[in-house]
């Protein structure tokens, strides 16, 4: 395996482009079946069948017994790649699920949360990862604890990230079953053992290793998987095939829209939810309540995206300091890349509404 | 590494750092405090103050950081302890 591990180093982008290639064409395969007349939820079934069975093959081809490999994968990710798989990984449950509304509903306010979980990265670059890296270690306590001393340190470190990490997995398996009910039509309870299963499968037997190589894949999946509809729809609305600068018109056709149906008046009462359909979408609040608001969520966000601990850990497999800068660097590029476009989505929809 | 260099490594570290947080600052916190004024303002179609929530602040988050990576590497070079890759 390790014979395979230096070529593999060397011919990452040979690989992954392989990868990508039998992606593209699988997809084909799918447009086929479909026209042939297969059922959107076999179709479906068989998106996630493939894409499991691959990350599950690329956890298996990672199995690894060595300390070195299995927490940090070797140290040998190279920047541009360990930034992809950081992207995929960051990019989880609430960017699936919840982002892409939230931001249609939520208008401006919402977008707090995205300007807080990118800027996090800065604080991750500037203040975090190229130190965590110099120093060695192979998780976040160990590094409290070797940098301050003391196994008290250390104690609050590991009780902190189980607090951080138990909090966020929750989020997270609710997100996979909801996702695995609707994508495979099985109910809520068995998709998430089967969420459990996939990330057993791609994990288990390669550690830190399996989880980077596997991501870099997830990656080009979400990136295909998020890029594609956005520019078919803007085609189909008439914005063209480059949506991200275009949506402008889109934003401005829905204030026209929201003028003309009223949206944006305050409700007579209050009822829970009504916010929803009564603001305007991209009116800033003016008020000083609603900027705090706007300042404190992003802060919030950005603190949380700083610390998360499964992210930070993410820039230990970097080869070096220099790497591990750049890679958040790349990390920051290729969340952007599909951070930047949620809304596009659902604003087309309305303009055309 | 003798003294006046670890210093001075560490000054120009610090510089930067304090470069790069104010930069991040003003993106993160102070245009958005105005985003209500920015609003009037249209840019490539959009309101000036939800583009810069939506793409602006992001991108330039984005090339803050790529230029961070590359400011650092280049003192880090300067005084000696980048590592040999």
């Amino acid at each position: 395996m390790s014979v395979i591990k230096g070529d593999f180093i060397d011919n990452l982008p040979k690989v992954y482009g392989l990868y990508t290639g039998g992606f593209v064409v699988f997809i084909l395969l799918m447009a086929i079946l479909e026209q042939a007349g297969v059922s959107a939820d076999t179709i479906g079934i068989l998106f996630v069948a493939f894409t499991v069975l691959i990350y599950a093959g690329i956890g298996w081809l990672s199995r690894t017994m060595q300390v070195d490999a299995y927490y940090v994968a070797g140290r040998q990710v190279p920047a541009l790649f360990n930034g992809m798989a950081t992207a995929a990984d960051w990019m989880s449950g609430a960017s699936f699920v919840a982002m892409a509304g939230g931001i249609y509903f939520g208008g401006h306010g919402y977008v707090a949360f995205v300007v807080g979980w990118t800027g996090g990265y800065v604080l991750v670059a500037s203040l975090m990862a190229p130190y965590l890296r110099k120093f060695g270690c192979y998780t976040v306590p160990d590094f409290i604890g070797t940098r301050y001393g003391g196994n008290l340190a250390r104690f609050l470190a590991v009780l902190v990230l189980v607090i951080a990490s138990f909090t966020y997995v929750t989020a997270q398996i609710n997100a996979t079953g909801t996702i695995a009910s609707r994508a495979l039509q099985i109910p809520f309870e068995v998709g998430v053992w089967f969420g459990l299963l996939g990330i057993l499968l791609c994990s288990m037997l390669g550690g830190m290793r399996a989880v980077t190589w596997t991501q870099v894949a997830q990656y080009i999946v979400l990136i295909i998987a998020y890029v594609v509809p956005v520019i078919w729809m803007s085609n189909k609305q008439g914005f063209g095939l480059i949506p991200q600068f275009v949506y402008g018109d889109a934003i401005m056709r829905i204030t026209e829209l929201e003028t003309l149906h009223g949206v944006g008046t305050a409700p007579a009462e209050k009822i829970a939810g009504l916010a929803v359909l009564t603001k305007a979408h991209s009116v800033a609040g003016s008020t000083f309540a609603a900027k705090w608001q706007f300042a404190t969520l992003v802060l919030c966000m950005m603190a949380g995206t700083a610390s998360l601990p499964h992210i930070l850990m993410r820039y230990f497999t970097t080869p070096s300091v220099k790497a591990a800068r750049q890679s958040v660097a790349w990390s920051l590029l290729f969340i952007f890349l599909l951070l930047h476009r949620p809304g596009a989505g659902d604003i087309y929809q309305t303009a055309a509404a | 590494m003798d003294q006046s260099t670890r210093e001075s490594h560490w000054a120009k570290t610090k510089g930067l750092m304090i470069t790069t947080l104010i930069i991040w600052f003003i993106f993160s916190y102070l245009v958005h405090w105005f985003a209500d004024s920015l609003n009037n303002v249209t840019f490539i179609g959009f309101p000036l103050g939800y583009y810069m929530a939506a793409q602006g602040s992001l991108i330039v988050f984005v090339v803050l950081i790529f230029w961070f990576a590359r400011r650092q590497h280049s003192i880090d070079v300067e005084h000696g302890v980048a590592e040999d890759e």
